[in-house]
């Protein structure tokens, strides 16, 4: 085992959200508009159209590929609209769920159809990346990966949504890993918790004593920034780097979230795809920062309704953590199954005044992660120098920011890099460019 | 619904790319603190020389602010690495020097060593270190005389003093200053002088810690770091054999400057492993 070294210590603002350790249940909203693109992979249609009455639980989107990934209705009522983007559902308030949703009697433990099962109830990676848990699996059965490791690191700041997870459902969690287990046929499984998580821990260890999974352990880690990224928890428990090309799933190790895990035994044990998850509601606007059953489709401001309110005028919404987060342009926006955390930020939070020239500190040499040297990537990108950025490992590149928090100078380096790469952010709501949009003064 | 709720579902975001979470401090805060850091040793010149001191440092800060709000940008001086340039090339001057020759090298420093290149975070070689060569080479009488010693090198307890801030801080890596130490230290025994009177003196520690620490100049990867301040020790240690410590010293780290990006590009710290 070998804990990040590099990285940042965060001011982690989590205490707040963490007033109760309950994750509060949402009134449906009258409108949720679900957009199909959740999943990372083969597109998907509706399979529902307008006038339709959908249930809570019923599928209302799918396709053919393999490596695309259903959507389920997270309301009860009357569809709006359906088109290849999105799909409005009116509410009727009722919360009348679909029949098929029922506890399953016989468990399988057959991969195979535990992947199927996995992929019919629209799981994806809910750490934040989106990806297909089932393909993952698969590619990890192929790979004949050793280790599972289940990310309960949560080392974002604000978030607290899988910390109040495994204090409340920690049984969920453990049968959900073992499930996720036997699914990628690795052979045993790592709960990696960040220290500042330490009754979590205690929590799952105890309940695990019971439960007699003797391949499930818990592994708790320093509080360090990005120690909860994946390729930062194959590097310790494999005690290497992982080179370039090399993925952890290539290295033999799958890392899933411990959220992930939550909803695969939703979906095995309750037949209950995936229309809700665990968001945090934070920031500081925010009246009571709490943490909520969001269903997929409910817009930001109804999120922000359940915990009374802004108490300030928020300068920038944020979907995920304050670190790899999303900006969002609008209130309405609808929560998508890869949302950890929705944020509301006030002005301050992101510079004010001009970028100062870089005066060579290092910092950013330090804390990076992936060992890169962020100030020649930046250098190399503003001289469009492409040989150089390469040479540097432009791409190598995870975009988790501690760079950019780290910068006295406060250049933007994930922004330039991101420009290097050729991945820029969509075209801002400003005429100005997307970084110079930034609250001035 | 609360108020501040109302009306603000029409208002729009900017999409800024992520963090959104930035660390409370600043470039021009670590440049003034470098500024700040060097008062202690300006305090021992003073007591030792008296007002002399205190005089060619007014027209130190003074003449390479001025050469940077007249040929730079004004921002350059709010950031401070004017005046903490100036500052620096006090602590080379002796007090006895006159007023043009403090003048003369604030304008070199200023204007050869930072704005020609560019302005703060551009330049190759250390800017104070430029003047200080410049004066050296037009008027070697200036720092000839035995009895003219440097401002920054009377005490060594004063630059002591000023590195341990700088390492409390955390504003230097204590990677550079440790090595090259280490490294003066194991070449002067090989070169049969006594460690001891080689390293303990104003001049070595006020060139480990101030000169060779300077962000702008030094190289960013640790291991660069490493290299370059064993590299400087052993040219440091050569040339004691001809000249007195500050010169030796500040010669290897302007010598070694030159090579801080091709040390940046030999320690690039990303393995290439294949597959």
């Amino acid at each position: 085992m070998k804990p990040l070294k590099r990285g940042v210590v965060l001011p982690d603002f989590k205490y707040r959200s963490l007033s109760s350790t309950k994750i509060h249940s949402v009134q449906t909203p009258r409108l949720v508009s679900i957009s199909l693109h959740q999943h990372v992979g083969a597109p998907i249609l509706p399979c529902v159209s307008e006038g339709d009455t959908v249930l809570v639980g019923s599928k209302i989107a799918e396709g053919e590929d393999w490596t695309s990934v259903p959507i389920h209705s997270s309301a009860s009522g009357r569809v709006l609209r359906a088109d290849q983007n999105v799909i409005l559902i009116e509410s009727d308030e009722s919360g009348r769920m679909d029949p098929a949703v029922q506890p399953r009697a016989n468990i399988p433990n057959d991969p195979d159809q535990l992947v199927e099962i996995i992929r019919g109830a629209g799981i994806v990676d809910l750490g934040g990346n989106a990806l297909p848990v089932h393909h993952r699996l698969m590619m990890a059965r192929e790979r004949g990966v050793e280790t599972l490791v289940l990310n309960g690191c949560e080392s974002e700041p604000f978030l607290t949504a899988d910390h109040v997870l495994m204090l409340e459902h920690p049984v969920e969690i453990l049968k959900g890993a073992e499930l996720l287990r036997l699914a990628s046929g690795a052979k045993k499984v790592l709960i990696a918790v960040e220290k500042n998580k330490l009754e979590a821990v205690e929590l799952l260890n105890s309940k695990n004593y019971y439960l007699k999974f003797s391949a499930i352990e818990t592994l708790t880690l320093p509080a360090r920034y990005p120690q909860g990224s994946e390729r930062a928890l194959a590097r310790t428990v494999l005690s290497r780097r992982l080179g370039s090309r090399e993925t952890p799933i290539s290295a033999g190790v799958l890392v899933e979230h411990v959220a992930t895990a939550f909803a695969v035994y939703e979906a095995v044990y309750l037949r209950k795809p995936l229309y809700e998850r665990a968001v945090t509601v934070s920031g500081p606007c925010v009246i009571e920062p709490k943490n909520l059953w969001a269903p997929i489709g409910i817009g930001a401001l109804d999120l922000f309704r359940a915990c009374k309110g802004l108490m300030r005028e928020p300068e920038q919404i944020v979907f995920g953590g304050p670190m790899t987060g999303e900006a969002v342009s609008s209130l309405n926006e609808p929560v998508t199954k890869k949302v950890q955390g929705v944020l509301a930020l006030p002005q301050g939070f992101a510079p004010s005044g001009a970028e100062e020239p870089c005066i060579r500190c290092g910092l950013c040499v330090d804390v990076c992660p992936e060992i890169l040297v962020p100030e020649t990537l930046v250098r190399a990108v503003r001289k469009e120098n492409q040989a150089l950025a390469r040479e540097y490992e432009i791409d190598s590149c995870t975009e988790c920011g501690a760079c950019s928090y780290i910068c006295p100078s406060k250049i933007p380096i994930v922004f330039v890099i991101r420009k290097g790469k050729g991945v820029s952010l969509e075209p801002s709501v400003k005429p100005e460019p997307a970084y110079a949009s930034a609250p001035q003064g | 619904m609360p108020p501040l709720l109302k009306d603000k579902t029409e208002k729009l975001f900017p999409k800024i790319s992520s963090p959104h979470l930035f660390a409370a401090h600043s470039s021009s805060q670590i440049v003034w603190g470098f500024f700040a850091a060097l008062i202690p040793i300006w305090i021992a010149g003073v007591v030792a020389y008296g007002f002399a001191a205190v005089w060619v440092f007014v027209l130190a800060v003074g003449f390479s602010c001025g050469a940077q709000y007249v040929f730079g940008k004004r921002t350059w001086i709010q950031l401070g690495g004017a005046a903490f340039m100036g500052g620096l090339l006090t602590l080379l001057l002796p007090a006895q020097i006159p007023w043009q020759g403090v003048a003369l090298g604030s304008l070199i420093s200023s204007l050869m060593g930072q704005v020609a290149f560019g302005g703060l975070g551009q330049n190759i070689f250390h800017p104070a270190l430029v003047g200080y060569a410049a004066l050296f080479l037009l008027a070697p009488d200036w720092f000839s005389n035995r009895a003219s010693e440097s401002l920054g090198t009377t005490s060594i307890f004063a630059v002591v003093f000023s590195s341990l801030f700088l390492l409390f801080k955390k504003w230097i890596a204590w990677r550079t200053p440790f090595f090259y130490l280490l490294a003066l230290g194991v070449f002067s025994s090989f070169f049969g002088r006594s460690f001891i009177s080689e390293l303990f003196n104003g001049s070595i520690f006020l060139a480990a810690f101030f000169f060779m620490t300077d962000p702008v100049t030094a190289p960013v990867t640790s291991r660069g770091r490493a290299g370059f301040a064993i590299a400087t020790a052993f040219l440091t240690a050569m040339l004691r054999f001809w000249a007195e410590p500050l010169p030796a010293a500040l010669c290897s780290v302007f010598f070694l400057n030159g090579f801080v990006p091709l040390l940046d590009r030999w320690t690039q710290p990303k393995l290439k492993m294949a597959s």
